[in-house]
């Protein structure tokens, strides 16, 4: 296809990366990158496949790379800038190299809780993000550790649990 | 599409027959998003490895919430089919005391006053990813019997039924069915477990407590309106969710259930999962078929309606998880029968999320129409001092005020907004006008951006509200006003066009009264 072509032409199709100025990125270990680039033969070149490409990006490599945008480009036949659009207008998808973070429930029934009691008192020892919602509502006030929800949050077991699940010398 | 005469339900009876006896006692461990955040992985784990309950020979299994999810971690003793005993907010130490309380007589059922438990009947109570056990308490007959009717037969009992949208749009079903069948093949069924509104997990806990209730809904839905494809949009959070709709999916296509004429019919269907990746814009219909379709989650222009040119430009019908399990027991156990509760001209149950400043919060099923009083009376009245305000209806649904909480609670209400089903309660410590701001920053955080009034009205809104004594001032309060009107009248899609809903109903019902706070204070 005429998309698969121009990619071709400017040396990103098919799955050889190519970094120019937009997409150049950190690079994650070269057997994270293989296996990654195995999932995404498997992949039918089909635009519907988009999004479920990206959750692979993230899920093999940590986060959703330069590289792997112009990788998915190239398998699903779509314009690199289309790629890199769609992947931007999903919050859940990570477009940098993910940093440790606390993310506290910003959600109504946690506003109502004492999220943002947790947020400040979080603060000041490592990286917090306010997000929308963790949709534990019924478990507020709620943090996210990595994958994990923890509910029923109190500033004390919040720094606890911070304090033992983020790397030493994180603070900022 | 017609069915062979009587060999459908032949097929279930043979699977059922198959399906043994059910297992006289067992534990059932409360087991999903909510529970999952208060540590039921570690009392799952310390009951399965307890030398008492191994001797015992109990089987331990992972359940759902039965929506009581302020007691979680829960445990269940089920014995010959009913709740003998359940002990609440378990750590994983008791779990030797648990095991020795097995002895003890227990026969008086644990029953859920207040309820009218329908689709949560069994969400708790049952192993979610059984599907013997899923045959065994009648799931798929009902499907089965279907197909060897014709499909109109579904549509016209949808229809008599009188059953609603559960996403809070409340659409007929049969009328969106009807529009669907109206258009010609290939149709696609689009399920919608997105759910990605803040303050709402109760697909959740369907999906997490009774899968194959879900499937079944999907399953007749897809045979009402001819759709050989279905997609099942599960929120990119609800991992737990998915990954046990998956596996039951995975289950019953094993036995001939999903996939290529089923139970022997000569009606084929294939049910594909996809995970969402947040974007509170995802709950319009159109912005989700987008994100099916590998572009921007954005709405479309309507018309042309999914049901005309939906997925991939196909006909499309596009029902709420809720609603399919719903349509499961419409069909099971008649019209008639779903009419016997709920309000007269919108008959039916509704899951409720109830969260905030509550005493008990958790999910609850209430025929429509129960007053938002009851409801939060059900889940323990307010946590702790006196209750300032609730929002019902998620971040862009209403503020209502205590004195408005005996409204039955229907959809199109003009005060309290119903929307898919929530209640926050906000106690008197809270500040509400701050509560209002970030209700209105969330709205404009989450504008897709497509239209001029959402994507920018939102945004001046919220630096509206950040004035110093925004709507003491008659001139910024004006201006407030207006811009709300705006953005509700011009906006593209339903979502921008409830954007403003918060602050207006906070607005009318809580700054102009005239004993209110200094803000309101109106000159």
């Amino acid at each position: 296809m005429e998309t698969d072509d121009a990619n071709r032409r400017h040396g990103r199709g098919g799955l050889g990366f190519r970094t120019n100025g937009h997409v150049v990125a950190e690079t994650p270990g070269d057997e994270r990158q293989t296996r990654f680039r195995e999932r995404l033969t498997e992949f039918p070149r089909e635009r519907g496949q988009l999004l479920p490409a990206l959750w692979a990006a993230q899920e093999t490599l940590g986060w959703v790379t330069g590289e792997a945008i112009v990788a998915i480009a190239g398998r699903l036949r779509i314009p690199v800038s289309e790629v890199d659009g769609v992947a931007s207008a999903y919050p859940d998808l990570q477009r940098a190299e993910p940093v440790p973070t606390v993310r506290v429930c910003s959600g109504p029934a946690c506003t109502c809780t004492g999220a943002e009691l947790l947020a400040t008192a979080l603060a000041r020892g490592v990286r917090i993000e306010r997000v929308p919602c963790l949709f534990a509502c019924t478990q507020a006030p709620a943090i996210e550790i990595g994958e994990h929800v923890y509910g029923r949050m109190t500033v004390g077991r919040a720094i606890r649990l911070a304090a033992s699940a983020l790397p030493e010398g994180d603070e900022r | 599409m017609t069915a062979a005469i009587g060999s459908a339900a032949a097929a279930w009876a043979a699977l059922r027959e198959a399906a043994g006896t059910p297992i006289p006692e067992r534990l059932l461990v409360s087991s999903g998003s909510c529970a999952d955040s208060a540590g039921s992985p570690a009392v799952l784990a310390a009951l399965r490895a307890d030398p008492a309950v191994r001797a015992r020979g109990i089987p331990v299994v992972a359940a759902g919430c039965d929506g009581r999810c302020h007691a979680a971690v829960t445990v269940l003793l089920r014995r010959a089919g009913k709740t003998v005993r359940r002990w609440e907010r378990v750590a994983p130490d008791q779990a030797t005391a648990i095991a020795a309380a097995l002895d003890e007589p227990a026969d008086a059922e644990v029953t859920y006053p207040g309820q009218t438990r329908r689709l949560l009947r069994d969400v708790g109570a049952i192993d979610p990813l059984n599907l013997d056990e899923a045959l065994r308490r009648g799931r798929y007959r009902a499907f089965a019997e279907a197909l060897d009717g014709e499909p109109g037969a579904v549509v016209d009992e949808i229809e008599r039924s009188g059953l609603t949208g559960r996403g809070g749009a409340y659409f007929p079903v049969g009328i969106k069915w009807r529009g669907c069948l109206a258009n010609d093949a290939p149709r696609y069924l689009v399920v919608n477990a997105e759910e990605g509104e803040p303050g709402v997990v109760k697909d959740r806990h369907l999906l997490e407590g009774d899968p194959h209730l879900v499937i079944e809904g999907m399953l007749i839905a897809a045979y009402a309106i001819g759709a050989e494809r279905v997609v099942v949009y599960v929120n990119g959070h609800a991992r737990t969710a998915g990954e046990r709709l998956r596996r039951a999916i995975d289950d019953a296509r094993e036995c001939g259930l999903v996939g290529e004429r089923i139970l022997g019919s000569s009606f084929s269907c294939e049910i594909a999962l996809t995970y969402g990746a947040g974007g509170y814009v995802l709950g319009e219909e159109s912005a989700l078929l987008e994100s099916l379709e590998g572009r921007r989650p954005m709405p479309r222009a309507k018309p042309p309606l999914p049901v005309k040119h939906g997925l991939f430009g196909r006909p499309t019908a596009i029902n709420n998880c809720e609603t399919l399990a719903a349509t499961a027991q419409v069909i099971e156990h008649g019209a008639e029968w779903f009419r016997e509760v709920g309000a007269e001209r919108w008959p039916g149950t509704k899951l409720v999320t109830v969260s905030g400043n509550v005493a008990r919060p958790g999910v609850v099923e209430i025929p429509l129409g129960t007053t938002a009083r009851e409801i939060i009376a059900l889940c323990g009245g307010a946590s702790d001092g006196a209750i300032q305000a609730v929002l019902t209806g998620g971040p862009s649904g209403s503020l209502v005020r205590p004195d408005q909480l005996d409204r039955p609670l229907v959809p199109r209400d003009e005060i309290v907004f119903l929307g898919s089903g929530n209640l926050t309660v906000i106690d008197e410590r809270q500040d509400l006008a701050a509560f209002v701001r970030g209700l209105a920053a969330f709205n404009a955080a989450e504008s897709c951006g497509k239209c001029t009034p959402c994507r920018e009205g939102t945004r001046v809104l919220v630096d509206l509200l950040g004035r110093m004594d925004a709507v003491a001032t008659p001139g910024t309060r004006a201006e407030i006003e207006a811009l709300c009107e705006v953005v509700a009248s011009a906006s593209l899609c339903g979502l921008g066009q409830m954007a403003p809903n918060p602050v207006r109903s906070w607005l009318t019902h809580f700054v102009a009264r005239p004993a209110a706070s200094e803000e309101g204070a109106d000159a």
